[in-house]
């Protein structure tokens, strides 16, 4: 594939070199060109969108191709639209000539500057010191850890706490034992001040460090969760 | 009386020609009476059953050697009797069929006459009689059996065995005595503090209740004395904590939903974008590929089954803004109330395939009944997020009668097995519809409430349905100006891909994908009719959705209402602005996308009751073939 575009770039360009001042000729190269262009855009795109893999997928001798959803996502929108694996342009929402590629750039960003940055002085006259302060989105805000009890058949070498009470105490008095950021909505009192030291005998112990959650990385979105609002609290049974 | 009834069980066994029985009509020269005709019944080996119509030379002959009902004149018996001198006339007499009229649709003895059904005994835990989502006695003012009609699924001995519904929510109780031995722990994922146990987080107003409210009602044990009981009590449920930071990523979104997708058959959610009717969202670009990979991939190639809760947004919200609810891939799920209107906080779009039941009656008893934190139980479980689980309660009784169904199959077991009951449209907006194929639909509740019973008898004859095509069926693509006080009409003229790779000659799901703006989005309506003449209102006006600049971009309006229709013919979309104040906006494009089958689906299908919605649907499809 590659040396065919090779060779047919190098067809535009001798051919331009010759007969550049015939104008028929010159339209005719700058349309090849815009082709050969519009063809690699095309499969740029195609690699960013990984297709699934069909063979892998036709298990049970159930399926033939054609019955699989396919999708396609269009970056801007985030909306799904089925697409046939044989045509992988012919869907509704061709993306445009420009193509966006997506960053090559990983992981956590630290950004310092502004009043944040070196020795400033501030106020007009001078008199409070600046302080650093780096930004960054490596720890998003997390609340407590809940304890993990052992489910049926599990024991403490799963990392779960065999010695466990299901009841609202225990959980509060374990979670209360961490240092956390207070859930405000869902809490009738928030400290000042975090705890400074464990106030009680329940040890917190995460099975793997908090701090390195990869699920709670990217960028938020605007999900609720759909519970019932017009219900009374009262429990009518107890 | 009894002959008849056999006769009627066993001609559905005989799908073509003439029925005989074992009963013969003989007429006797002269009138001798009843008996001498007991005697020539019994030297030719018959029996008199007695005189007809007090006849004294007409009778009717019975031969217990003969079976009730054969394809086939008994040429040997009618031979000896034709050949007695005192015969006239013998006339073996062949069965036809008849059927009840005001015979209630889709009970689960006519789908399958052949299943024995146990004798059913109510679960003893000591919240059933408050579940009246499972069982409607009438408790609390509400319509008797109006229910899942569980217990009829039950009593074919379906219970949700080997299969696992996952809760994608706050977190699980699993150490609560209702679902401990339910729970599969192997399945679950905790993605809010990344560990394997989803166990919730304590806050002081016990906030993190709902997935374990949610799992009560799909698996809570039965007999066990403690709480009720779950849709599908011998099922596992696995909990997905993910709910449970005060952000949201796509990233736990598509680790959810693609989690352990051959241990997990079911995914139940209950969230979405903000239900405050002006937001137009739906699953980023790393959760629509998690979505579509379940779908195609997950249970080992059958398909995940992804529930979804429509909505609590009311009536000023369309859950095909949604494009988790609105998507082909999720069966979103609406609810009513126990007296079978619809909840006053119901959001509804075209996108619904059925619905289930949850609270909103004046009477507060009227919640649904669950498991609660740290072992408690609760009656007061609401909002359409109740209604999602139950869904996924009676999916795992289907999955359980036959584990060889697909996503797909699902969903079409949904449209044939759900009723209308007696749901209706409290204020009287939203009428029952019958679609191109005599398959009723209502804006509000899709195409009914689920029943588990007829799902899980028809689950159990179900062929898997044909290979599914995806047409691009045309677009219109010319920028139109949508003026303030009428409607204008778009129109595409389609083949439905006829002759091509994609040919979709009977439909499943249908999307409009629209680009438009408007001075007020929220006012914009939408309407879509198929060439059969079925209206879906794929967009209602949202009076709070004040956008003027973003509108719709490429997005997929879906219905369901269209199922098992054929799409060769004329859409149309209607646009319209419902709205006093001025406005004007410009449709730019749309394109119809029509997704189905090429071959009739359900033509290998035995069809056990002459009303149900599949002999209906497939007897249209039949008599549209020898149209052809």
């Amino acid at each position: 594939m590659t040396n065919l575009f090779t060779l047919l770039l190098l067809g535009v360009f001798s051919a331009e070199g010759f007969n550049g001042h015939f104008k028929n000729d010159r339209v005719l190269t700058e349309n090849l060109l815009r082709e050969v262009v519009d063809k690699m855009g095309r499969d740029l795109a195609d690699a960013y969108f990984d297709l699934p893999d069909l063979d892998s997928t036709n298990q049970n001798g159930r399926a033939t191709d054609v019955d699989k959803d396919f999708d396609a996502v269009n970056p801007q929108t985030g909306f799904d639209y089925p697409e046939s694996n044989n045509s992988p342009g012919h869907s509704p929402s061709l993306r445009d000539q420009e193509y966006l590629q997506q960053s090559s750039l990983w992981g956590h960003q630290f950004v310092q500057g502004g009043a944040g940055e070196g020795k400033q002085l501030l106020k007009p006259e001078g008199s409070i010191k600046n302080q650093n302060q780096v930004k960054t989105d490596a720890t998003l805000p997390a609340y407590c850890n809940p304890p993990n009890p052992c489910p049926v058949g599990y024991t403490a070498e799963d990392g779960c706490l065999e010695d466990f009470e299901n009841s609202a105490e225990y959980s509060r008095v374990y979670q209360a034992a961490q240092e956390c950021m207070c859930d405000a909505e869902h809490m009738f009192a928030c400290p000042q001040e975090p705890p400074q030291h464990n106030p009680n005998e329940i040890e917190y112990s995460p099975f793997l460090n908090p701090d390195k959650n990869p699920y709670l990385q990217g960028d938020m979105l605007p999900i609720a969760a759909k519970k019932g609002n017009n219900v009374p609290k009262i429990m009518a049974l107890e | 009386m009894f002959h008849l009834a056999a006769c009627l069980v066993l001609l559905s066994k005989f799908a073509s020609g003439e029925v005989f029985t074992n009963s013969f009509l003989v007429r006797l020269h002269g009138e001798p009476g009843n008996e001498v005709a007991n005697q020539i019944a019994s030297r030719n080996g018959f029996e008199n059953v007695g005189p007809i119509l007090k006849s004294k030379s007409e009778f009717h002959f019975v031969h217990r050697a003969l079976p009730h009902a054969r394809s086939k004149r008994s040429i040997q018996h009618m031979r000896k009797l034709k050949v007695d001198p005192l015969v006239h006339q013998a006339v073996q007499q062949s069965g036809f069929k008849r059927v009840k009229r005001g015979y209630k649709p889709l009970k689960v003895e006519n789908l399958v006459p052949d299943i024995v059904m146990k004798e059913s005994q109510d679960p003893s835990d000591p919240y059933f009689p408050f579940q009246w989502y499972l069982k409607n006695t009438g408790q609390n003012g509400g319509k008797a059996k109006l229910d899942l009609n569980v217990e009829a699924a039950w009593a074919q001995g379906v219970t949700g065995r080997n299969i696992t519904t996952a809760i994608m929510d706050d977190g699980v109780d699993y150490m609560h005595m209702d679902l401990k031995n339910n729970y599969n722990a192997k399945a679950s994922y905790d993605f809010s503090s990344n560990d394997p146990h989803p166990y919730p987080r304590y806050t002081d107003d016990w906030f993190n209740s709902h997935g374990t409210r949610c799992a009560g009602e799909v698996a809570a044990a039965r007999d066990n004395g403690v709480c009720g009981v779950g849709v599908a009590y011998d099922s596992k449920i696995a909990g997905i904590r993910m709910l449970d930071q005060p952000y949201m990523t796509d990233l736990i979104e598509a680790n959810s939903m693609g989690h352990e997708p051959n241990l997990i058959d079911i995914y139940s959610a209950s969230w979405g974008p903000t239900d405050d009717g002006k937001t137009v969202d739906g699953p980023r670009n790393a959760t629509m590929r998690a979505i579509v990979r379940g779908v195609n991939e997950g249970r080992n190639g059958l398909g995940n089954i992804y529930v979804w809760a429509s909505g609590d947004g009311g009536e000023d919200d369309d859950c095909n803004c949604d494009g988790y609810a609105a998507s082909m891939w999720t069966i979103s799920i609406n609810s009513a109330i126990n007296d079978g209107q619809n909840a006053h906080y119901d959001e509804s779009c075209s996108s619904t395939l059925a619905s289930t039941f949850s609270n909103g009656a004046k009477d507060p008893n009227t919640g649904v009944a669950t498991t609660d934190l740290y072992g408690k139980c609760t009656t007061t479980h609401s909002g359409t997020s109740a209604a999602a689980p139950e869904a996924a309660g009676v999916f795992a009784l289907a999955l359980e009668a036959n584990p060889q169904l697909t996503w797909r199959d699902i969903q079409h077991l949904t449209v044939l097995t759900s009723k209308r009951n007696s749901l209706f449209d409290a204020k009287g907006r939203f009428h029952w519809t019958m679609n191109g194929v005599g398959l009723e639909f209502n804006h509000l509740f899709g195409f009914g409430v689920l029943d588990a019973g007829a799902m899980v008898a028809l689950a159990k004859q179900w062929k898997t349905v044909p290979a599914r095509y995806h047409c691009e069926a045309g677009s219109v693509k010319q920028v139109t100006e949508i003026p303030s006080s009428r409607s204008i009409l778009l129109k595409i003229k389609t083949n439905a891909c006829e002759g091509e790779d994609t040919q979709v000659s009977y439909v499943e799901h249908v999307q409009a994908v629209i680009t438009l703006n408007a001075t007020t989005r929220g006012a914009v309506e939408l309407f879509l009719t198929s060439p059969m003449g079925t209206r879906s209102m794929i967009l209602s006006k949202r009076i709070n959705d004040n956008d003027r600049r973003d509108g719709f971009t490429k997005w997929p309006f879906m219905t369901t209402h269209t199922w098992g229709e054929y799409p060769q013919g004329t859409w149309l979309l209607e646009i319209s602005f419902n709205s006093q104040e001025p406005n004007h906006g410009f449709i730019k494009e749309w394109t119809l996308m029509i997704h189905g089958t090429r071959d009739p689906p359900y033509s290998s299908l035995p069809v056990s009751d002459p009303h149900s919605k599949l002999a209906i649907v497939k007897k249209a499809h039949q008599d549209r073939l020898k149209m052809k």
